[in-house]
């Protein structure tokens, strides 16, 4: 279980996290969902201790230090691969330094994005360097996966291949932590939705408990971010009103 | 092995009952016969590109209205007699019925409008679309 209890985070007078508690069990696959600038990558990197933040983070009652960092694993946008190592030279840098690794899976996604493994990322596409990052991420042997807007410059078929792939070969125990805008490519793919707005959780519910409502995702989102149906209308009178004033 | 390829997700309906429903529908039109084995739980949600959880309601489902089942080592079984198809059949004619008299009602016809226009598309059957 990783938990998340009380996190708040500040960058000087701005609140990035505002008393963020979740708790993630194993063998989930989460979405996490929010504006720009909502905190999901903040929250993700107070996670992994690669932030400051006040409130505590604990794995299965621990706190997350050097001993058990590796049972988390994160892909982002930033990329954390080292842009001159071949991907073979990632395999064994990995296989050297996490105990779990897991080679074979490497070895599968590797050839499912049809990644050279011994040219250095340094020279892969946008699209290519984002599904390394995930691949790293997925063949590192945590428990739990952070990704982070992992699919940008992917194509939707390779997008959603990528998800089926990942239900075939992901665990039971493997949790996941997604971020991404795609609701309606995810929706069913996922078994709970977190939404953060303006650094606070503002949504939290399971698939299936979503699905007896008959409320779909993309709802679900809207009505938990008071979205304005009437806001694309406002804005074409107000358009109208001025183009009357000409 | 049982076929998945015919079945496509459609958005706003829950996706465990569209996989019933195709199971059913398999049953009826003589695709699927008695002891077909359904893909593992894990293949199924990965070709389906849907969680485990939820393919896992739909074989609870499926259990509990008599037309698999499973055994040990998590693989399932059709069950097709003529007690299962005629089941099936009738609640496939039935939904559709219900389906088309919604809409129907919803379009202003009365009983007997509908009545007579079963009547005459039934009589002069448009030949399917491809």
């Amino acid at each position: 279980m990783l938990e998340i209890k009380d996190v708040t985070k500040r960058f000087g007078s701005k609140t990035a996290l505002n008393s963020v508690s979740l708790s993630l069990p194993r063998g989930e696959l989460v979405g996490l969902f929010g504006e720009n600038g909502a905190g999901k990558t903040t929250l993700m990197k107070c996670i992994l201790g690669l932030m400051g933040h006040s409130g505590q983070i604990t794995l299965d009652g621990e706190r997350i230090t050097r001993k058990n960092i590796a049972r988390l694993s994160f892909a982002t946008c930033e990329h954390s691969f080292f842009p001159d190592l071949s991907g073979a030279g990632h395999a064994d840098f990995y296989a050297a330094h996490f105990p779990a690794f897991r080679r074979r899976r490497f070895e599968v996604l590797m050839d499912f994005f049809s990644l050279p493994l011994n040219r250095a990322p340094r020279s892969f596409s946008t699209g290519q360097k984002n599904q390394f990052e995930v691949v790293l991420a997925l063949s590192q042997g945590a428990d739990y996966i952070l990704m982070d807007e992992p699919f940008s410059g992917s194509d939707v078929f390779n997008r959603e291949d990528f998800y089926k792939v990942l239900l075939g070969i992901l665990d039971n125990g493997e949790t996941v932590l997604l971020s991404t805008h795609m609701l309606e490519e995810v929706d069913s793919f996922i078994s709970r939705a977190v939404l953060l707005h303006s650094g606070r959780i503002t949504g939290d519910i399971s698939m299936s408990e979503l699905e007896e409502s008959g409320e779909s995702l993309m709802d679900y989102v809207k009505r938990a971010w008071n979205y304005r149906s009437d806001r694309i209308r406002r804005a074409i009178d107000e358009l109208s009103g001025e183009a009357g004033d000409r | 092995m049982i076929s998945f390829d015919g079945l496509r997700l459609e958005e706003g309906r829950p996706i465990y009952l569209q996989i019933v429903l195709h199971i059913k529908r398999g049953i009826v039109s003589g695709a699927i016969a008695d002891g077909d084995e359904l893909p593992s739980r894990r293949i199924l949600s990965a070709l389906l590109g849907v969680n485990p959880n939820t393919v896992q309601k739909a074989c609870r489902a499926l259990e509990e209205e008599g037309l698999i089942t499973s055994h040990a080592g998590a693989r399932s079984f059709a069950v097709v007699t003529p007690e299962t198809i005629a089941a099936c059949r009738a609640e496939l004619v039935r939904g559709g019925a219900e389906s088309w008299a919604r809409s129907a009602r919803g379009l202003g016809l009365g009983l007997d409008e509908a009545l007579e226009l079963i009547r005459e598309v039934w009589d002069n059957p448009k030949e399917e679309e491809q």
